[in-house]
């Protein structure tokens, strides 16, 4: 009888060749577990490292974490597992991966602070070892500090912006839409608007998410300002930008929140399409971001509708076979859901982010911008 | 020097120019704005073209014009338009000054639209190629013929050209290749170049002594037969696409072309996206929608603004309005294809399915138009659409490895399963359900009912101590047993498992690897999900095992038996085993060999 042969070559052109997300997930999910029967330490860390990134970059960045784990273990048991990559990249691929497995935390409100920081820490050590990273180190401090205390947040950016660039920075489009995103927090609009004219310009190369999320730090501080008229320019530009995808819900919530001033038709077609994205999201900032926008706009519906019908999923908790939903009802639970979410942040953080920032967007409702 | 301190806080005074290191501006253009020292074929075609276009304006009823490229193979090129030319005044202001565009004079606040350049830096790109860029250049308005002559240390010579008799009016710009650059100077690079950046240009442009012109494309294609399109796309593109759709609205001009295999979002473009005549970009993502991977695209834009590198376009609502013409040009383009040969279309949505697909989300039209052609997985195999509607009931799942799984329950029970767990085939089945009001559901962990029969009361009764002792024996699994009939019969039990199970059985197997930086994080998540998903072990009472298995009362006996139909469920499934249930596996299989022993 004859053998199956592994064959990791032909097996990533397969994955190659499936659209990115779930359906990479889920063969890439069963390939690891053939790279592990046979022992092939290269793919064991590459496919691993690609569901990794599948996970970070087009599913819930959540997910990244138990390979990123896996991969680690891999490592420390035996470093050599990692000689099979080119020299040049071992370095980076195994700070890549750890960093895709911390970055979530952030997102986290389950995992303790404390947990946070103790693999920062761990993080900190792979950084001095392989003497590559402390800028994306920097960059990481100051996300997560801002939903901590907003002044620390920006000196970990200082200090990020600061640092030389190596393998493991983000593109540099990327790291502007941040230090936009870091400016506008600190009412530095000027600095904002100097960070961003290169990408508008489109003097630097970028990935797909970079004009997505300085779009985004545009579009969120508009509508905490009250300028309808400012946030409908960027909501109409990052609503062309955003694809139908777990990774976009924020998008999603900004875009409803801006829409349900403007263009409710619109809103409602982004609510059905990401809503189906929620059930089973871990990654919670996304979810309230999500459910922030909805309860923006279904509260604006209720001025005009009593009702709206929808296709929702039957996992949504207050599903209707006909498809009826108050706006009401949907209105307040859309409300709840986020403002509990956002106290388990701020019990985790230990500060007032999202209570404050869930007051910006109820100021914004009562003055109806 | 007088220190400079945050603005307002001391008045200002003094002020002092910039000192520009030309050579630092040259390693900028070459290494951060240029992609390839080659684009200076591109300059020199837009200087010579929007020479041209200036002495059309300056001398009325002139609407001559060409560019003549002369090259010595591997050491110099001669490249002369018969522009308007410049005088002595305009070339100390144009020639000199970075960032001093001859175009950027303005008519009602805005570049002429027939401009194609507008940032004065062009020339700077032929430092990259040459060490000299020599200019001969004779005005149009009568004016001395000069030589320039610019060096990349910043400095210049200007002579007046003393032998008038045989200039002309023009410009010829003489470049001498550097050493490694040689490659860029043979004629049959430099006419690739002038296709690739030139193809759409107004303007004739020839390789002295060959009569040819370089780019003698057509400028409005519709009303052209698809057989020209597609000849022509083959010329450009080299391949033999599906079908081409014209393109003609305010801001675009060109053809759509079907690529003829298929390919994904992630694929290099290709695309030949043209401003104002002169190639912009291959990219073409800032203009094209995410789903146009499916075409190669020939398009001239008109009212675009480029960016400084003249590799993309500057984000306005002129942009955004052509991305609307475009969605709809292509829309009426398939819609016509559908109407005069749907045999077409359906070859069409063979290859680009997924293209397609994505596209029908989007758009109401778009999906009415193919829907019917779609094609889904299902447990009857791949159905269209148009065979879907005709069911009267079905049921769909998310999940591939939960499809294949269910698929031979649904066969057996004759009844449809449609796999949505493939990009796009969620939002599109929902949509179909709708719109044509069908009777299909989601197939969630509670409508497993639909699946797997309910056992009477009195064959609960009979197999409440087997679900029992199932049920002991896997809970520490996060799993829970129940006892069903469903179809096929030889099928002993059935491992269900939702999104939130499977990331807890990830979750666990990294706890057993044990890293050092994330086994504490794994831990917090494990522990903070306050109630634990369980999965679901069916078992079949309509299978001969568990029939037997039923009716026995050795608890210890279920109990192993139990586990071993668990492991072998989830190796069914495909799932990876847990070190805890690999050490169950083994002990129970032991304990079978030993009981089977036993009672021999």
């Amino acid at each position: 009888m004859g053998e199956t042969k592994f064959d990791g070559k032909v097996l990533s052109m397969i994955i190659d060749m499936l659209p990115d997300g779930k359906d990479k997930m889920e063969a890439l999910q069963d390939y690891i577990k053939q790279a592990d029967d046979v022992g092939n330490d290269y793919y064991r860390l590459y496919w691993r490292y690609e569901y990794a990134y599948q996970a970070t970059f087009h599913e819930d960045p959540s997910k990244a974490i138990p390979v990123a784990a896996e991969f680690d273990a891999i490592v420390e048991k035996s470093p050599e597992a990692l000689s099979a990559f080119p020299e040049d990249a071992r370095a980076e691929a195994y700070l890549m991966i750890v960093q895709m497995g911390i970055d979530p935390v952030a997102y986290m409100p389950q995992i303790p602070m404390e947990q946070w920081e103790k693999m920062m820490n761990q993080f900190y050590i792979l950084v001095k070892r392989y003497n590559t990273g402390l800028r994306t180190y920097w960059w990481q401090m100051a996300r997560f500090w801002r939903f901590v205390d907003k002044e620390k947040s920006f000196q970990y950016f200082q200090k990020f912006w600061k640092t030389g660039r190596d393998g493991l920075s983000d593109c540099r489009a990327c790291e502007r839409s941040y230090a936009v995103l870091m400016s506008l927090m600190i009412g530095d609009r000027e600095a904002a608007d100097n960070y961003s004219k290169p990408i508008k310009a489109g003097g630097l190369p970028f990935c797909k998410a970079a004009p997505k999320l300085y779009l985004h730090a545009y579009l969120e501080n508009a509508l905490d300002r009250g300028d309808l008229k400012e946030a409908s320019h960027f909501a109409n530009k990052l609503n062309w930008k955003i694809e139908r995808t777990i990774q976009d819900l924020s998008f999603f919530g900004s875009v409803m929140r801006c829409f349900a001033y403007t263009n409710t038709k619109k809103a409602l077609e982004r609510f059905t399409s990401g809503i189906k994205n929620i059930n089973g999201l871990w990654d919670q900032k996304k979810v309230y971001d999500f459910y922030k926008g909805a309860w923006v706009l279904f509260y604006e519906l209720t001025k005009e509708n009593k009702t709206v019908t929808l296709t929702l999923p039957e996992t949504f908790p207050l599903y209707t076979k006909d498809g009826v939903y108050n706006c009401d009802d949907l209105a307040k639970w859309f409300y709840s859901q986020a403002q509990d979410i956002g106290k388990r942040f701020d019990k985790r953080n230990g500060s007032n982010y999202f209570k404050e920032n869930l007051e910006l967007a109820c100021a914004c409702e009562e003055k109806s911008i | 020097m007088k220190q400079f301190t945050q603005k307002g806080e001391e008045e200002i005074d003094e002020r002092y120019n910039f000192q520009v290191n030309l050579g630092g501006m040259l390693d900028i253009l070459s290494n951060h704005l240029y992609k390839s020292p080659d684009v200076f074929i591109r300059e020199l075609l837009q200087n010579g073209a929007d020479a041209i276009t200036l002495r059309r304006k300056k001398q009325l009823g002139w609407d001559g014009g060409n560019i003549v490229i002369k090259i010595q193979s591997g050491h110099r090129i001669e490249f002369k338009d018969n522009g308007a030319g410049l005088n002595e005044e305009e070339i100390h202001h144009f020639l000199a000054v970075i960032g001093q565009s001859s175009k950027t004079q303005l008519e009602n606040g805005q570049i002429p639209e027939d401009y194609i350049g507008r940032f004065g830096i062009g020339l700077l790109s032929c430092f990259m190629v040459s060490s000299s860029i020599v200019v001969y250049t004779k005005s149009v308005d009568g004016s001395p013929a000069y030589v320039w002559t610019g060096f990349p240390d910043g400095t210049y010579t200007l002579e007046q050209y003393s032998i008038v008799d045989n200039i002309e009016i023009g410009t010829t710009i003489i470049l001498e290749a550097k050493h490694g650059t040689e490659y860029y100077f043979n004629p049959d690079k430099v006419s690739e170049l002038v296709r690739y950046y030139g193809l759409a240009l107004p303007v004739p442009v020839f390789i002295s002594g060959i009569p040819e012109c370089l780019n003698n494309v057509l400028h409005n294609f519709s009303g052209i037969s698809r057989h020209q399109l597609l000849s022509f796309g083959e010329w450009l593109f080299n391949e033999n696409f599906l079908d081409a759709i014209p393109v003609q609205t305010k801001h675009l001009s060109g053809v759509a072309y079907i690529l003829p295999y298929h390919t994904d979002s992630s694929v290099k473009k290709g695309h030949r996206i043209y401003l104002k005549h002169m190639l912009l970009t291959e990219e073409g993502s800032t203009l094209l929608p995410s789903w146009a991977f499916f075409l190669r695209c020939f398009l001239n834009t008109k009212n675009l603004r480029p960016v400084a590198s003249r590799e993309d376009f500057y984000e306005d609502e002129e942009l955004e309005m052509a991305r609307i013409e475009f969605e709809e040009a292509i829309r009426f383009g398939l819609e016509k294809i559908a109407e005069d040969e749907p045999e077409r279309l359906q070859q069409i949505i063979n290859i680009h399915v997924n293209a397609i697909k994505s596209m029908a989300i989007w758009d109401d039209k778009l999906f009415n138009l193919f829907i019917d052609y779609l094609p889904f997985e299902t447990s009857e195999g791949t159905l269209s659409g148009a065979a879907l509607k005709k069911y009267s009931e079905a049921a769909w799942v998310s999940c591939v490895p939960r499809f294949k799984q269910l698929k031979p329950i649904f066969m057996a029970q004759g009844r449809l399963l449609i796999c949505t767990g493939y990009t796009s085939d969620e939002e599109l089945i929902n949509k179909f359900v709708n719109k044509f009001l069908l009777p299909f559901s989601p197939l969630g962990e509670e409508s497993m009912e639909l699946v797997l029969e309910e056992l009477t009361p009195f064959e609960k009764k009979q197999t409440e101590f087997l679900e029992q002792i199932a049920n002991n024996a896997i809970k520490d699994f996060d799993c829970k047993a129940e006892i069903r009939h469903f179809l096929p019969s030889d099928l002993p039990v059935l491992y269900t498992i939702s999104d939130d199970v499977q990331f807890m059985r990830q979750l666990q197997s990294a706890m057993d690897v044990n890293s050092n930086i994330f086994s504490g994080t794994l831990s917090s998540l494990i522990e903070s999900v306050e109630e634990r998903p369980l999965a679901t072990l069916y078992l079949n009472l309509n299978s001969p095992l568990i029939k037997i298995l039923s009716k026995i009362k050795n608890s210890s006996l279920i109990l192993s038996v139990s586990r071993v139909l668990y492991i072998q469920a989830l190796l069914a499934g495909g799932h990876q085993l847990h070190g805890n249930e690999l050490k169950m596996m083994n002990k129970e299989l032991l304990n079978l060999v030993g009981y089977s022993l036993t009672t021999l």
